[in-house]
């Protein structure tokens, strides 16, 4: 069996291990989860102010006028 | 002379539909990723969990990487950020393994190093003892000894394996959160399959 093989499809072994590593994910403690939401929001938070605004959308208009 | 004095009037009516639709597209792009973060962390905190055995440096990973792709690659299109996320949390992964070793080296030489402070938190890792029905013990066990082996891989195919297999990431993908050529992906891969199926023999959940 070489690596094309391998990677053709996916074996039974493949799937087994795909599945226990999906339920856990499912099973994970409420504490992880609830930490991993909170890391979320922070990563949202930390967005550059001008992802955040409207300056974003404005600026470029408004370097188009002053050029004009 | 008509049409021009009803402009006034007509750009007043377009311009809050203008920038209620630019609030909108601001709103949707924070929206768009606020769902994709929601589904990549889980994935992303259990490949970590993987790599570094501990679930508060997983943690500490996982959210280091959603906040530089946040700060940095927001702006980026969609449907980068899954490769970009990965090779982010990847390099935070491999920063720790790094600062854990060199931590490890510096111990070895402190004479003085108190029983208190090996281990960390004694809390955080106090054996959980709840009973458990027979099955998830079962099932416990299986994913013990994957972990185990996942973690006993070389850092590059264990990162080509769960991305591949875990994530579902393409080759390409893959080969862009790997930083690498496809074919290197295929490889990684089949020999992580091979060294896996050699520790766990046949492994049935």
């Amino acid at each position: 069996m070489n690596v094309e093989d391998m990677n053709e499809g996916t074996s039974e072994f493949e799937r087994h291990v795909r599945e226990l590593l999906n339920d856990s994910v499912e099973h994970m403690p409420a504490a992880a989860r609830s930490r991993l939401t909170q890391a979320r929001y922070a990563a949202l938070a930390a967005r550059p102010f001008w992802q955040r605004s409207l300056v974003r959308h404005w600026a470029p208009a408004g370097a188009a006028s002053m050029r004009l | 002379m008509q049409a021009f004095a009803t402009l006034p009037s007509q750009t007043a009516d377009l311009l809050p539909l203008g920038k209620a639709r630019l609030r909108d597209t601001t709103q949707d792009g924070a929206r768009a990723l606020e769902t994709f973060l929601a589904g990549v962390e889980r994935k992303g905190f259990r490949i970590a969990q993987i790599a570094l055995r501990h679930e508060a440096d997983a943690l500490d990973a996982v959210q280091d990487a959603m906040m530089q792709l946040a700060h940095r690659y927001a702006a980026r299109p969609p449907q980068e950020w899954k490769p970009l996320f990965y090779r982010i949390l990847e390099n935070r992964i491999r920063d720790m393994q790094r600062r854990r070793i060199v931590r490890q080296r510096v111990m070895a030489w402190i004479p003085w190093q108190g029983e208190d402070d090996e281990g960390g938190d004694a809390l955080e890792q106090a054996p959980d003892n709840a009973p458990q029905p027979a099955v998830q013990v079962e099932s416990d066990e299986m994913m013990r000894a994957l972990e185990q082996a996942l973690s006993q891989l070389p850092g590059r195919q264990r990162q080509a394996f769960l991305l591949r297999n875990f994530e579902g990431l393409d080759v390409q993908e893959t080969a862009l959160a790997m930083k690498c050529s496809q074919g290197s992906v295929k490889t990684h891969y089949f020999r992580a399959l091979q060294a896996l199926r050699a520790k766990l023999g046949d492994f049935r959940p």
